[in-house]
């Protein structure tokens, strides 16, 4: 437990209102989605309840956090910050451990419209950035978490696939530069900043210190705590008197569709031709979106409930859908648009595709155009459950995305079977490409039921099947290799490189303060 | 319902804030990117629907108590209802719902409510009305030229807040349902509290038992009709009476009935009102308005994991409420130009005064308030129009407060001043 | 001592592969007076077995290596030796083109793939390079990658980190690590079997190796092969200019045209260095400004594609009064075209006008230049080196959010005086440059000193604990970027 004087002293910083230890109020910070599983693994009763923090903190500044991280230094109390909390990685996992909710720090600094690059605090989400930068002609890569996430979280800390991948990136490639309090309660601002007070870069002189801070999957909170992160802006593709008109009623809500916007589904007969298709898409750079889901998935996404999703599957979509690929052509010229429609038109005749938009099968609405971009199409799997997970990950080519949809169709098939997780013929993939599409990864998203041990049990037997298949034959590293258990488990097949992770977390936190339990403890924890 | 019987649907948060913002598609700036004044205000995750939602799970599982600390954070919310409507929008969940329910549950075990709210139940009990008014004083609003028609089988249920606090609403209704010739009597000193500040912090019971003497009054008067020109005691007449006891009256809103006189001919507004007016969607007006559908049935899993009602349940997501009256009224006042803010409709921001926290926490309604009246002075109108007594109050405090060059209209004071020979 | 060393390489790589001729180590010394400058043995190193062993030896013998890939000229000092009895681990004999993957356009290199030998093989796959502007023939397209050298074409510039994509690194203790999808799971040959092609530079899982590796200027590992991001190569290719009295009036179009992602090639060159880069001596006659911009058009819609894009290229031009023209005086858009995406004919384009060329390179952003030039030349005349002798390039990166710059400054090495005016313009006008707001993101050695005293504590207290945990006796390249001069 934290002990008076360590508490009075946060309040001394932070101000009476703005720390608590109200257990009732703690125990909204030890419940997250994802937590039954743990706890089913552990078994328990699958709950989402898992640790409270002895304490929540909402600092407002980065000296602030800065005090805050040196007097847990001082007191040997570990850490957790959060942006805004949301997944079994937000949480503190130990006893005696506080909460740092950034809540308070959600200014954007600055909007750069000229050099594309705008500087938020964490508690700035990705809806309410898109929207300030709608007015410059501007938008930010916004991670497929959701419109309330927060763009500084995944750029600084946590992976950052989104559905706009194709044309703005991955969050990690996107972040210019940082403002970090490390977890010994330096404050380090990364790149052109420290040098000219311009955020335009976060490399150099000499070597990134990016590349301590996050890597593919990022820190999860267990290296720190980003205050500021400078992120790369990209054009958005409307005219220039276009403006974010929406009208009607929840949940029919209609929006006014820039000119030059297209979502077509191509949808071939075999993988094979799937994969000619996506490779010959993703050479020209010419969409908005390119990812697949399956037949549920599709009629998830663009639909808007439960009902209609299910009337849609089986009024013809499951039947028809075969391999297919949904794009967003989103131009900003009559030229653009034309030359990207025939493009993608001709690339599916080729490979004798179908559009099943075209063909009657789904039929997205204005709102669905809004929910691509403003990045909500992920809240639609939550339509059919309220538990789902993802399991893969690996990000490298779009052949072996296809590859690996291959290979884990049997395994899910298998559990799906056994009853244990949702029916999606084991077809149910998410994969999206990267930077006009060079990079792809797939995961596998599964529904369960969160309130069923032998569904948490079995998806997560699931899970460390694809994971032992990815480590095996060597399919990429999934999504939630962290910790040092995970980690280890990973580590003759890659290299050994949780020795490395180990020694930047020993030399950044000498006293192991920083939450480790989704990075890295300095010593290695599983082999004690 | 019990707490018991959410269980199962708050083990289904996610935890993925969106309860704490507009329905995500309806962002249109930072500024106003929210629906919940009390995370705003206070900022801990307990402070948001689904953190309460959480609170109350907690409390159900057993892993805590009702202590003061969590009792002020339970109360500290106006259940305006605008978490429900972000998150129904997604998921199959209903924050407010279980909020309302753990405010039950925190009266029933004899925690709460908070001191404050106990003692205006109190007068409730013994005045007829929370604020401890005498009962004769309830009809001294109305002015001689004022015609009632005893024989009306309409009643206007002025409401404890329109009679004692903001006559003028009381009046001008009156005033305006006269020129349309509507027929109606009054309750006068028989009137008493529609029971909501007792329901809204969580006293079921002694809500209930309002109720029931109030269907009984309104029985032996012969009441088939109610208007009324506040929208809590709407909401409550209209919404939830029917949940608990059975009615046979029907209940109207000034504000609709306005919009049929226009449309029947009966009102004509004719006198220029130059002004550029904003209006505030009350949320018991609005999205906490839609009606309860009555419901049985069961959960089935259609696919494996994939579970739905059967048969299907309605789905209350904030679009039933009464949106378009007031707005239309309001086009139809020469001279009025309607500039809309961001947060509207089923989307709104709550004025702050609901649920309790006008008594509880004035400081916390004050500021909720000022966070309106803000957005509203953006539009550039210079009127900020509504129809609500109590909106009304928590509006014109901040509107002080601020000293703000914004003024506070009830609608039917507009279409007063439009009207012929109106004033 | 240097005897037992050569021994020992020489077990290691075999003795025709150290040696310690004068002739060949001079080359290398900046300063003969300074016996710290010279390199004590030249090792090739064939294998990254070799070099893992070359640096483990070196942590037990305490000498210092530098890696070196490219040829000759040396423009940076940065691998100069600072500490005696240093090794040169030149790796130009790793020279291998281990993949060419034009499906995943993506191309595996070793060290001594120097451009003149790449772009071919590229070609025969139907892919073009991303590459910075005329480099040297004998230049590394590895080093030019691990020095975040700027390529011509902004819109495939993704991270300032491209195309450098992933590696496999031996680090100062030895260990080897396989950054970027690389590391696993799985061997290489694994990872082809199931579709990879490296393509994915991050990790692995939650740091950046190669971000570490890239920029060190060799302080942090040697790097024995990488995977370099390849784009399809076009069918229809073409090269407009656009001529400027300044560099304002061109503004509002380039940022217009990097935010649209339309154009290939986009740069901008002052007369003085277009001329050297066309080997012509017509600076009189061109414009101040020259505004290159490449259009292309490739797959099934070739022309259609450059048609568009170059119709939106030019109303954009018109509505930011930029003409874009395919001539300009005795300039042709297709002279221009010749020489992108190439080498540099022999000598080296830099070192032709007068046989010596200095740059001082840095990152900022295109509003910023101007003011930054015009300080520069100021500068150039306070130090006795005429505004005409000012070489400017322009090269927007990261998709259009910064830019690098290179101001060149031409002298000639046989001329003590120019010598001496050029240094004096290097260091007095780095300082200035820096005053106004120019960031020194890959400083050069002699600068090192200067950029990083502007740099916090706390930064670098970081670089050097990273320095402690991948290279903890100093033994690579001690001295370049804020490192000591000494091995631990
Ligand atoms: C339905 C769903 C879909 C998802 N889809 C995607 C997806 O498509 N792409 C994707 O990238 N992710 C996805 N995720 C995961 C999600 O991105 C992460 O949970 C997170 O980025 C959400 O943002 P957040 O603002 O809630 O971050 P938080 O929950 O606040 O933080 C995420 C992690 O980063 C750490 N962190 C946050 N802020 C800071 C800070 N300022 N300093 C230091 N550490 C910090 C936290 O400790 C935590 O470990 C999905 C999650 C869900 C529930
Ligand atoms: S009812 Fe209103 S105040 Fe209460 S939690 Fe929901 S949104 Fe917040
Ligand atoms: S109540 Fe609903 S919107 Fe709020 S956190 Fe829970 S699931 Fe999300």
């Amino acid at each position: 437990m934290i002990n008076d004087k360590f508490y009075s002293r946060l309040q001394d910083v932070v101000g009476e209102r703005n720390i608590t230890r109200t257990p009732a109020i703690l125990d909204t910070y030890a419940f997250q989605w994802g937590y039954e599983i743990e706890s089913a693994q552990r078994g328990d009763e699958p709950s989402r309840f898992g640790q409270r923090p002895d304490a929540v903190v909402l600092p407002t500044t980065t000296e602030e956090v800065q005090t805050i991280v040196k007097i847990c230094n001082e007191f040997k109390v570990t850490f957790k910050p959060f942006s805004t909390g949301m997944g079994p990685w937000a949480g503190v996992s130990e006893p005696g451990a506080i909460q740092i909710d950034l809540r308070r720090m959600n200014r954007i600094v600055e909007v750069d419209p000229n050099n594309l690059y705008v500087v938020v605090e964490p508690y700035v989400t990705n809806s309410e950035l898109q929207a300030e930068l709608f007015q410059y002609g501007l938008m930010h890569h916004a991670q497929g978490a959701g419109p309330q996430t927060s763009p500084l979280a995944s750029h600084t800390s946590f992976v950052g696939p989104g559905f706009t991948s194709p044309y703005t990136g991955f969050s990690g490639r996107n972040l210019l530069g940082a403002e970090w309090v490390a977890p010994n309660g330096e404050i380090l601002r990364l790149g052109s900043y420290e040098h000219t007070g311009k955020w335009f870069t976060g490399d150099g002189p000499g070597f990134s210190l990016r590349g301590v801070i996050r890597g593919w999957m990022g820190a999860y909170g267990g290296l720190g705590v980003f205050t500021k992160a400078a992120i790369k802006l990209y054009s958005y593709p409307a005219p220039k008197d276009w403006t974010w008109n929406i009208s009607g009623t929840i949940p029919k809500y209609e929006w006014e569709v820039p000119k030059y916007w297209k979502l077509i589904v191509l949808n071939f007969q075999e993988w094979e031709q799937y994969e000619s298709a996506f490779y010959e898409v993703s050479d020209h750079d010419v969409v908005m979106m390119a990812t697949t889901s399956s037949s549920e998935g599709l009629a998830a996404l663009f639909t808007d409930t439960k009902m209609e999703a299910i009337e849609v599957i089986f009024g013809g979509l499951l039947a028809r859908t075969r391999r297919y690929f949904i794009v967003l052509i989103a131009a900003h010229t009559e030229r653009e648009y034309n030359y990207r429609v025939k493009l993608i038109r001709t690339i599916m005749k080729k490979y004798e595709g179908e559009d099943l938009i075209e063909e009657g099968f789904i039929s997205p609405r204005s709102a669905h155009y809004a929910e691509t971009i403003r990045n909500m199409l992920g809240g639609h799997a939550f339509r059919f459950s309220n538990c789902f997970q993802s399991t893969h990950g690996g990000m490298d080519t779009v052949a072996m995305a296809v590859k690996l949809a291959q290979v884990n169709q049997p395994i899910k098939s298998k559990y799906i079977e056994k009853g244990v997780i949702g029916d999606d013929r084991g077809e149910g993939i998410w994969t999206t490409t990267y930077e006009g599409g060079h990079m792809a990864h797939l995961e596998v998203p599964t529904v369960y039921d969160g309130a069923s041990k032998e569904s948490c049990l079995g998806y997560a037997e699931y899970q460390d099947e694809c994971n032992d298949v990815d480590l095996k034959q060597a399919y990429g590293m999934p999504f939630f290799i962290v910790g040092d258990k995970v980690h280890d488990y990973y580590a003759s097949r890659t290299m050994d490189y949780p020795k490395y992770l180990r020694r930047i977390k020993a030399a950044f936190d000498p006293n192991g303060i920083s939450d480790s339990s989704h990075y890295v403890s300095a010593k290695n924890k599983s082999n004690e | 319902m019990t707490l018991e019987n959410y269980e199962e649907m708050m083990d289904g948060c996610v935890r993925c804030s969106k309860c704490k913002f507009l329905p995500q598609l309806q962002i249109k700036s930072k500024r106003f990117s929210h629906i919940c004044p009390s995370i705003e205000y206070f900022n801990f995750h307990a402070y948001s629907g689904g953190g309460r939602m959480i609170m109350a799970n907690a409390l159900q599982k057993g892993r805590i108590e009702f202590t003061p600390e969590m009792l002020d954070v339970l109360y500290s919310c106006t259940n305006c209802g605008g978490c429900e409507v972000s998150c129904k929008w997604v998921y199959d969940l209903e924050p407010n719902e279980v909020i309302h329910e753990l405010r039950v549950k925190a009266v029933e075990s004899g925690a709460g409510p908070l001191p404050k709210h106990k003692k205006y139940i109190e007068l409730v009990e013994r005045y007829q009305n929370p604020y401890g008014e005498p009962s004769e004083k309830r009809p001294a609003w109305i002015e001689d030229d004022i015609k009632l028609d005893e024989d009306s089988n309409t009643i206007f249920f002025v409401g404890c807040t329109a009679a004692y606090r903001r006559e003028e609403i009381a009046l001008s209704t009156a005033k305006v349902l006269n020129a349309g010739n509507e027929n109606f009597r009054i309750l006068g000193t028989d009137e008493f509290c529609c029971g909501s500040p007792v329901y809204r912090v969580g006293d079921r019971e002694k809500a209930i038992e309002i109720m029931k003497s109030n269907v009984e009054l309104f029985k032996s008067k012969g009441v088939e009709r109610i208007i009324t020109s506040c929208s809590g005691c709407f909401n409550m007449l209209r919404t939830e009476y029917p949940r608990y006891v059975e009615t046979s009256f029907e209940v109207v809103h000034i504000s609709q009935l306005l919009e049929t006189m226009l449309s029947d001919g009966r009102l004509k507004l004719t006198n220029e009102v130059p002004m550029k007016v904003t209006y505030h969607d009350p949320c018991h007006l609005g999205r906490m308005s839609e009606p309860y559908e009555p419901y049985e049935g069961e959960k089935v899993e259609i696919l494996s994991q994939v579970y739905m009602w059967d048969p299907p349940k309605p789905e209350r997501l904030g679009a039933g409420g009464i949106y378009d009256p007031p707005r239309n009224v309001l086009k139809q006042i020469p001279g009025i130009e309607l500039i809309e803010m961001e947060r509207i409709c089923e989307y709104s921001y709550c004025c702050g005064a609901g649920g309790g926290v006008k008594a509880g926490f004035p400081d916390f309604a004050l500021w909720t308030a000022t966070e309106r009246v803000q957005e509203a002075e953006e539009t550039g109108a210079k009127g900020i129009v509504s129809v609500c007594p109590f909106c009304s109050t928590n509006i014109r405090d901040s509107l002080d407060y601020r000293e703000s060059e914004m003024e506070y209209f009830d609608l039917t004071e507009l279409v007063l001043m439009s009207l012929e020979g109106g004033e | 001592m240097n005897t037992s060393i050569h021994n020992d390489l020489s077990k290691i790589v075999g003795p025709d592969r150290v040696t310690d001729k004068q002739e060949l180590l001079e080359q290398f010394s900046s300063n003969q007076e300074d016996d710290r400058t010279h390199p004590s043995l030249i090792v090739w190193p064939s294998s990254a077995e070799d070099v893992s062993q070359i640096v483990e030896l070196a942590n037990t013998k305490f000498f210092s290596l530098i890696p070196i890939s490219s040829g000759v000229p040396r423009m940076s000092g940065t691998s100069t030796p600072k500490v005696k009895g240093t090794v040169i681990l030149d790796l130009g004999r790793m020279n291998r083109i281990i993949r060419v993957d034009s499906k995943n356009k993506v191309a595996m290199v070793e060290p001594g793939v120097t451009f003149s030998q790449f772009l071919p093989e590229l070609r025969k796959a139907g892919l073009r390079p991303l590459m910075p502007l005329m480099p040297k023939a004998s230049q590394s397209v590895l080093t030019s990658c691990l020095d975040r050298e700027p390529t011509t074409i902004p819109r495939f510039h993704w991270d300032a980190s491209d195309p450098l994509l992933c590696t496999e690194t031996i680090f100062g203790t030895g260990e080897m690590l396989r950054t970027g999808s690389a590391s696993g799971p799985g061997s290489l040959e694994e990872q082809w079997a199931s579709g990879q092609a490296q393509k994915n530079p991050m990790g692995p899982s939650q740091f950046d190796p190669f971000r570490l590796v890239q920029g060190s200027q060799g302080t942090i590992g040697i790097v024995t092969w990488i995977t370099v991001k390849c784009e399809v190569a076009p069918e229809v290719h073409r090269v407009y200019l656009a001529g400027s009295e300044t560099l304002e009036s061109l503004q509002k179009f380039n940022y217009a045209l990097l935010k649209r992602r339309l154009a290939d090639e986009h740069f901008v060159l002052n007369a003085r260095c277009l001329s050297a880069m066309l080997g012509v001596d017509t600076s009189d006659s061109l414009p101040v400004w020259t505004l290159v911009v490449g259009l292309s058009g490739h797959g099934p819609l070739a022309q259609e594609e450059f048609d568009y894009r170059l119709g939106d290229t030019n109303d954009i031009a018109s509505e930011t009064g930029v003409f874009l023209e395919t001539t300009i005086g005795s300039i042709t858009g297709d002279a221009v075209h010749s020489l992108l995406n190439t080498p540099s004919t022999e000598p080296y384009w830099k070192l032709t006008p007068y046989g010596g060329c200095r740059e001082v390179y840095f990152t900022s952003t295109l509003d910023m230049i101007p003011s930054l030039y015009d300080i520069f030349l100021e500068e150039a005349e306070a130090a006795g080196i005429g505004r005409s002798r000012i070489g400017a390039y322009v090269q927007p990166t990261v998709q259009g959010v910064n830019t690098n710059c290179y101001f060149d400054i031409f002298y000639n090495p046989k001329v003590e005086e120019d010598i001496i005016n050029m240094e004096k313009l290097v260091a007095a006008g780095t300082e200035q440059l820096m005053d106004a707001g120019a960031f020194f993101s890959r400083p050069p050695v002699t600068i090192r000193e200067s950029v990083y005293s502007r740099s916090s504590p706390e930064v670098l207290n970081a670089m050097n604990r990273v320095k402690r945990i991948f290279d903890p006796n100093n033994v690579l390249s001690p001295g370049n970027l804020c490192f000591e001069e000494v091995f631990k």
